[in-house]
């Protein structure tokens, strides 16, 4: 596994998906299984929601404070029409302009971070976050959100994929269940993604670990 | 005249009492013709139910708990043993409900890829009429399955040999209906496509058991279902890994609040030692122990119960 270095000026942190639509209990994903008369099955989610949270605003803060771009992606479109046929399938998407879309009061993009809306599950479907990334010479990606067994995993075997080195944060991501969170940490490791907390992540950026 | 066909022969529907609706007592998936990846020499968590003394033991204290039948799914390619099942409910007092289809296309046998439907069809009238192979043991059920969030391939034709099938003996079809994580599915479950085909087909809507709904369910699409006159199962209960005991409770609350208690059979799925109470596991019990005094917890009633467990169950299985 080739070294990854977050020091080096090629490195930016992606928080996906974490708006109102997945990270609040009152938001569209709770919404969907609140529908289907099955919301409680959410509970885990929300869980783990609830101790990502603060994993992320330290993340932020951190990478913000050395200088690494922050880019937060949401799944937010005008309209079906923009969205892909597998998010139109699982409703899992936002409208733009309504709640759901609007990020939490306590994380959420500050002046010189970026907003990247992006209409699939994946954050490299279509050109536009690639090209994002070769403009501003990127080629290490930190990598936290939701639903770590979706648009993270997608993400981060793209990424991996086109060459970047990859960290994926464990806790700061947070999946459908607590099972499904270790299965995801466990199999997505390898070639150039790896694990690893939040602590450990501050550390790389401190210059205190690899 | 209308008659539910055990094991052991015939009965009066109105002698039924606690059924369990959609359960494994003898089955070996290791039989299957192509069931997947495995690593060589593991059973690699098939679903794998072979010691009949060990059943035995675990449903002579079902028995005791009150429960009266057992419809067995296990089908032909799949290790269904009609004979087993008979010496089980002969030792045990246990009436089982044998079955005659088809499960997901791995476990097909190899003679789908070559006969017609109407072949495939009269195959399974054999076997409801005159008896399986030559064991002079008739089945009392059809079922068909998918293996995906779709009708399609040789598992429609199955489907559709079941749905002939029964129209030519009226015996009712349970569905496997397939499932996968929440929301990959419109609805939690194929039961629609099962009601589309089977109607095309000529086969009334309430001679159908729609399966597997508490693996990823949709309130509103067990409430269509009911309303196509279908039967909904709740069939996996207590398997926490496809949904939570309390939302299959919450669940059944709501059906029943809204009317459809006539819709609704309960039962558990066991089809791997591991889940047996021999092994720690929690059995068919948890059902009965567990699961119907969450149902109680939420206003539901004793009459309704048992409907659900037995009137139901009767008016599903009777034909002929």
């Amino acid at each position: 596994m080739p070294p990854v270095s977050l020091t080096d000026g090629q490195a930016a942190l992606i928080v996906l998906d974490v708006h109102r639509f997945t990270a609040s209990r009152d938001g569209g994903y709770a919404r969907l299984a609140r529908e289907r008369g099955i919301v409680r099955e959410l509970n885990e989610y929300y869980d783990q929601v609830d101790q990502v949270l603060p994993n992320l605003g330290r993340l932020v803060g951190g990478c913000r404070a050395h200088g690494l771009p922050v880019i937060f992606t949401r799944l937010v479109a005008r309209g079906p029409s923009d969205v892909t046929p597998q998010a139109i399938t699982t409703g899992f998407w936002a409208q733009a302009g309504s709640d759901d879309a609007e990020f939490l009061p306590e994380l959420g993009p500050q002046t010189g971070d970026v907003v990247f809306d992006k209409t699939s599950t994946g954050a490299f479907t279509g050109a536009a976050f690639h090209s994002l990334l070769r403009e501003r010479r990127i080629h290490a990606l930190v990598i936290a959100g939701v639903l770590a067994n979706g648009t993270v995993e997608q993400t981060a075997r793209d990424a991996a994929d086109l060459g970047c080195g990859v960290i994926v944060v464990s806790d700061a991501c947070a999946a459908e269940t607590w099972a499904i969170h270790g299965f995801v940490m466990t199999t997505v490791v390898g070639g150039l993604i790896r694990t690893r907390s939040t602590s450990a992540v501050l550390e790389m950026l401190d210059g205190r670990r690899t | 005249m209308a008659h539910i066909q055990t094991v052991t022969g015939p009965i009066a529907p109105e002698s039924l009492g606690i059924t369990y609706t959609h359960e494994h007592i003898l089955c070996d998936q290791r039989r299957c013709r192509a069931d997947g990846l495995r690593p060589p020499g593991s059973e690699g968590g098939l679903m794998i139910l072979d010691d009949p003394a060990l059943m035995i033991r675990e449903l002579s204290e079902l028995k005791d708990l009150g429960a009266d039948a057992m419809v067995e799914v296990t089908m032909q390619a799949w290790g269904r043993d009609v004979a087993g099942l008979r010496r089980i409910a002969e030792a045990t007092g246990l009436r089982i409900i044998a079955t005659s289809g088809f499960y997901v296309e791995q476990c097909h046998p190899a003679f789908v890829a070559t006969q017609t439907i109407d072949q495939l069809a009269e195959g399974l009238v054999r076997e409801l009429t005159e008896g399986v192979e030559d064991t002079g043991i008739r089945t009392g059920l059809l079922k068909a399955a998918t293996s995906r969030p779709a009708l399609e391939g040789p598992e429609a034709k199955c489907a559709r040999a079941v749905a002939r099938a029964q129209r030519a003996t009226g015996a009712a079809i349970t569905t496997h209906t397939s499932a996968s994580a929440r929301f990959e599915i419109a609805g939690g479950n194929c039961g629609m496509a099962f009601l589309d085909l089977f109607e095309a087909e000529g086969v009334d809507p309430r001679r159908v058991i729609v399966g597997h709904t508490d693996e990823n369910a949709d309130i509103r699409n067990l409430v269509a279902l009911c309303r196509r006159g279908a039967f909904v199962q709740f069939d996996v209960i207590g398997k926490s890994h496809w949904m939570l005991d309390e939302t299959r409770a919450d669940l059944t609350a709501e059906l029943v609040e809204r009317g459809f208690e006539a819709h609704l059979l309960l039962s558990t799925d066991r089809n791997r030692t591991f889940e047996l109470r021999a092994y720690g596991g929690t059995g068919y019990a948890h059902m009965l122990t567990v699961f119907m005094p969450m149902v109680r917890a939420r206003g539901v009633s004793e009459a309704v119960i048992h409907k659900m467990l037995v009137e139901n169950p009767r008016r599903a299985l009777a034909f002929g």
